[in-house]
């Protein structure tokens, strides 16, 4: 909420409008009420999450349904109206909502992706933005600190600082762009969005406890509560607290994902996605998985292939003489940026040993199969 | 005709990625998106794709997923150039043409068809193009002025001329193609 409210005020900035997009900024008094809308979308945001996050919603939600999805049922509660009701002037929550899921996800729950018009675009640029979004300067900072580690760092003072609305040359719509003395701080939030997620959010351990969890997860709920009451009831507290009794229980529902929790008794990698193999075979981790599957059983394999997240970094940057480009012409950090896919295949740690011997001796074998397409 | 796997559709978008680069030299991926959609909904390649009404006209959040997945995989990548960035087919695209040639093979046609009439134009007209057969296969009004009308009430900075002149090129290609 704060990083919103601060994005806000520099691109918004008198002394920051750039001639080309002076048209589009509304008045002084629409405008604070604007202010108040992006903090709120910043604020509420991630009220949908289920507890541990993403962990288990692709499970556990249902029709396909995302966080964001019940992040709007909550904004739309009686509750939630009678908060936003008392505020003056008072924000509309549908219009909160849009901008804090942003258009894609609108989209496809709410309503169609056009309701957001050229303002609402940039106003849920700040908090969705792939570039800018303070949803993941906000993440990236707060979780490489617990976490301990310092490549999720950057420097975000001078990130904000250089932002402005800016019409990209091409394209030709207003969009949220940099100075071009910001744009070494730019690419630092780039590069520590990808050491993230190959370090810490897709490393091999956290994505069997993932498994482990949402196994639980599903096997104790059944199915998530998705009224609203419901779901702000169950926190991770919850969910912690459910394990503990299942791991002691043999009898409890999710007790052997609980106790592998628990006892620190997860699955191991036995094989991970590489460029060689994905050379032989695009569906290689698909393959191995399921070769391991036919070899150890069903219930000592678990596989997760994580596509990687395509992200829109094509940014105008103001250049010293007032003119525009791009980031993709100015920096050879986002000219070449390709976000990775992960793939990981687990075995069952009791296992380990046998399956890393026989993957050894198979696995050529195993990429070599021809596919068979129809067309 | 059954809805293609996802090496099946990264086939066929990298065979529109390389010929369109072929032929003109620039392929973004509104061009990418358009062309999809055209395909897809004009000459029934059986894509998958979900389109919705956007900033542009017809667009596919989920084929923007599909084009990270293909530059992971490097079967295409991003080429700056003063322009914008432009697709470009990928070291991998020969793993593509060994796996999947009846795929290619089959569709080639229409990904002929989508650069010969697409490649070489802008944003702009690509979007008033695009949003003509989106109304064109989603109304029930048939007539040139219905459809240039709903191109309008979304699309207002198109003009009445530029929203009939859309129309009725869509009109032909689709003679063209019954023909």
């Amino acid at each position: 909420m704060e990083l919103a409210g601060r994005v806000f005020d520099i691109i918004t900035d008198e002394r920051n409008r750039h001639p080309d997009v002076q048209d589009i900024l509304p008045d002084r008094e629409t405008l604070l009420a604007w202010r108040k809308t992006v903090r709120l979308a910043a604020l509420f945001h991630d009220l949908g999450h289920l507890p541990f996050s993403h962990a288990a919603e692709e499970q556990l939600l249902p029709d396909g349904k995302h966080h964001e999805w019940l992040t709007v049922e909550v904004l739309r509660s009686v509750e939630m109206r009678d908060v936003l009701k008392q505020m003056m002037p008072a924000p509309d929550p549908d219009q909160v909502a849009k901008i804090a899921i942003g258009p894609e996800k609108w989209g496809k729950w709410f309503g169609k992706a056009t309701d957001l018009k050229e303002w609402d675009l940039l106003m849920t640029e700040i908090v969705t933005g792939d570039a800018f979004g303070v949803d993941r300067i906000d993440y990236l900072l707060r979780d490489s600190h617990h976490a301990g580690v310092a490549y999720g760092r950057f420097d975000h003072y001078r990130l904000i600082d250089t932002l402005r609305i800016l019409r990209h040359p091409t394209l030709d719509r207003p969009m949220i762009g940099i100075e071009k003395g910001g744009i070494h701080a730019a690419e630092a939030l780039q590069l520590a969005r990808h050491f993230m997620f190959l370090q810490l959010y897709y490393h091999h351990v956290r994505l069997a406890y993932d498994i482990h969890l949402s196994e639980f997860m599903m096997q104790w709920l059944k199915t998530y509560p998705t009224d609203v009451e419901g779901h702000l009831c169950m926190t991770d507290n919850e969910v912690l607290s459910a394990i503990a009794i299942a791991a002691a229980d043999p009898a409890a529902p999710g007790h052997d994902a609980a106790r592998r929790i628990a006892c620190r008794g997860h699955f191991r990698k036995v094989y991970e996605r590489n460029a060689l193999d994905q050379r032989l075979r695009a569906d290689a981790v698909e393959c191995i998985a399921k070769a391991l599957r036919e070899r150890f059983g069903d219930s000592a394999v678990r596989d997760r292939l994580i596509p990687p997240k395509q992200q829109n970094v094509e940014f105008p940057i103001l250049l010293d003489d007032g003119s525009i480009s791009t980031s993709r012409s100015e920096s050879t950090i986002y000219a070449g940026f390709k976000a990775a896919a992960v793939g990981v295949v687990f075995i069952d740690p009791e296992k380990k040993k046998d399956a890393m011997k026989w993957l050894a001796d198979n696995k050529k074998t195993i990429l070599s199969q021809q596919m068979e397409l129809g067309v | 005709m059954t809805t293609m796997n996802d090496l099946q559709r990264s086939a066929i978008v990298a065979t529109l990625v390389k010929d369109c680069r072929a032929r003109n030299g620039f392929c973004g991926e509104t061009m990418v998106q358009k062309s999809v959609f055209v395909m897809q909904e004009l000459l029934k390649v059986p894509l998958g794709f979900d389109f919705q009404l956007y900033i542009y006209g017809p667009f596919s959040f989920e084929l923007q997923h599909h084009l990270g997945s293909m530059m992971a995989d490097d079967m295409i990548a991003l080429q700056p150039t003063e322009y914008g960035a432009t697709f470009e087919a990928g070291e991998q695209i020969a793993y593509l043409e060994t796996h999947t040639p009846k795929t290619i093979a089959a569709h080639r046609n229409a990904v002929e068809f989508v650069v010969r009439h697409l490649a070489g134009r802008g944003v702009k007209q690509l979007e008033r193009v695009a949003t003509a057969l989106y109304f064109t296969v989603t109304t029930d009004d048939t007539s040139v002025e219905g459809r240039s009308k709903k191109i309008r009430e979304v699309k207002p900075h198109i003009t009445a001329d530029e929203a009939q002149k859309a129309v009725e090129e869509v009109d032909r290609w689709r003679k063209e193609l019954a023909a």
